[in-house]
């Protein structure tokens, strides 16, 4: 298709480019010539078409953007949950915690025994260095010195035994795994410390006797000791005794 | 999707107008209108990609009856958009299988639409025809002619761009020789020549 005007004056009139005399003329054409007026409408689609795919573009995006935002409605709208989800993350979160619980326990009730709570609250007993007699430094001589089997004997023959003579003597039979002869010899420093204004070895005898107690599986002797332990605040083992655990001195009992 | 307000149907053809808002519009358009139009070609025989491709379809060809003035707002937005959905599918269906798809609801949704947006419709099939066209073209043209047809911009502002064109002379001459080949495509075009020339015709 061809005809005397060229493309640029069609683009000028579609684009808005020709002065008000220039697209007076060019309208009047239009309406003369019938192949110009197929020319002018074809470009006139093409910019329409153009313009259109553009727009299509614009909305596609926002579309592409709508569908996923229906994909994943958590990001679109606020999610409320229902009742039941409520209640199934409740159940959820309760039976980890059963779990967690359970299993805490399970290995609590499996490593807990005697000897370990003995040995958790143990700490040993350092002797002061300013004793006068030449007997009862030969004991402490052989108790620092880790000879406890030796205190035994020197002890055995020490004819007139003190609160301290006994409280060595407990102290070597729990190093020795005898926790029976130990309790035995606490427990006469607590008869002693009963019948005398002199009372030595008070605070220590109640904490060690308890040791001694859940070293030999007598853990209700062992708490009611603890108890009268914790007390009192002053006492001067009460943060030790507290820090032995309630929950472990029941497995022991279960166990015992 | 975030939805930055709600419109009534007079603020939306406002917003439709003004190209800062427009794409707040469009986004209200598809959390309002997209489930009912989707949900009307699901309902007939279309898949939800069908769907996705007549809503977007929709949506593009009202936009263009709001800008060229020919939403007169007789009927609610809704119903317009629902009566341009069911005439495209129901074209669609048509092609994919004439002899069955005549159906009355065809007629029924032409008859919601006015002369003008129907028109629209008519065009815009050759639009999609041209537009296969135009993506033949060399990248520099379809660049230069989406800034100058779509994107609205001056030609100084297009040489800022494109620095391979040195003035805006250059550039002007580049676009008629961009429009020149696209109108070579179209006359070249057998069937879009012929039918663009009947509906010239029937158009008076």
């Amino acid at each position: 298709m061809q005809d005397n005007y060229p493309d640029e004056i069609i683009i000028q009139y579609i684009d808005d480019e020709m002065t008000i005399d220039e697209k007076q003329a060019f309208e009047k054409l239009l309406k003369e010539d019938d192949v110009l007026y197929e020319r002018y409408q074809f470009m006139l689609a093409a910019k329409q078409a153009i313009r259109s795919r553009g727009l299509k573009e614009r909305v596609g995006k926002i579309q592409e953007e709508y569908i996923q935002s229906l994909n994943s409605p958590a990001v679109t709208t606020t999610h409320i949950p229902s009742k039941y989800s409520i209640f199934k993350t409740l159940m959820r979160v309760a039976a980890v915690l059963i779990f967690a619980v359970a299993g805490y326990g399970i290995f609590e009730f499996s490593t807990t025994n005697n000897n370990s709570v003995y040995e958790s609250g143990f700490i040993n007993y350092q002797l002061n260095v300013s004793r006068g007699a030449e007997q009862t430094h030969q004991v402490d001589s052989l108790y620092n010195a880790e000879n406890y089997r030796a205190v035994i004997t020197a002890f055995n023959a020490k004819a007139q035994k003190e609160q301290e003579d006994y409280f060595i003597a407990a102290q070597s039979c729990l190093h020795l795994n005898k926790p029976e002869e130990a309790i035995s010899a606490f427990q006469q420093i607590e008869k002693m410390n009963a019948s005398t204004d002199h009372k030595s070895f008070v605070d220590e005898t109640d904490f060690y006797l308890a040791l001694a107690y859940i070293k030999a599986g007598r853990i209700s002797e062992a708490e009611k000791q603890l108890n009268k332990i914790n007390s009192n605040k002053q006492h001067l083992f009460y943060n030790k005794a507290k820090d032995i655990s309630k929950f472990k001195l029941k497995i022991l009992q279960l166990k015992n | 999707m975030h939805v930055e307000r709600s419109y009534s149907d007079d603020g939306l053809v406002n917003a439709l107008k003004q190209p800062v808002e427009m794409n707040a519009a469009i986004r209200f358009i598809y959390s309002e209108y997209y489930g009912m139009l989707e949900n009307y070609v699901l309902n007939n025989n279309g898949s939800r990609d069908d769907a996705a491709d007549v809503i977007q379809e929709t949506i593009v060809a009202f936009i263009e009856i709001v800008e060229q003035g020919k939403f007169r707002g007789d009927s609610s937005i809704k119903s317009f958009l629902f009566a341009i959905t069911r005439n495209l599918w129901l074209t669609e269906l048509r092609k994919r299988d004439s002899a069955d798809n005549r159906n009355k609801n065809f007629e029924k949704g032409k008859d919601i639409l006015d002369e003008g947006a129907a028109n629209h419709l008519i065009k815009r099939e050759y639009f999609l025809m041209i537009q296969q066209l135009f993506e033949k073209l060399g990248d520099k043209c379809r660049q230069l002619l989406m800034m100058v047809y779509y994107e609205n911009l001056s030609m100084s502002e297009i040489v800022d761009q494109m620095t391979v064109y040195q003035n805006e002379q250059v550039l002007r001459n580049k676009k008629y020789k961009c429009m020149k080949q696209l109108e070579q495509m179209m006359q070249d075009n057998e069937i879009l020549r012929i039918q663009f020339k009947n509906a010239l015709k029937n158009a008076g």
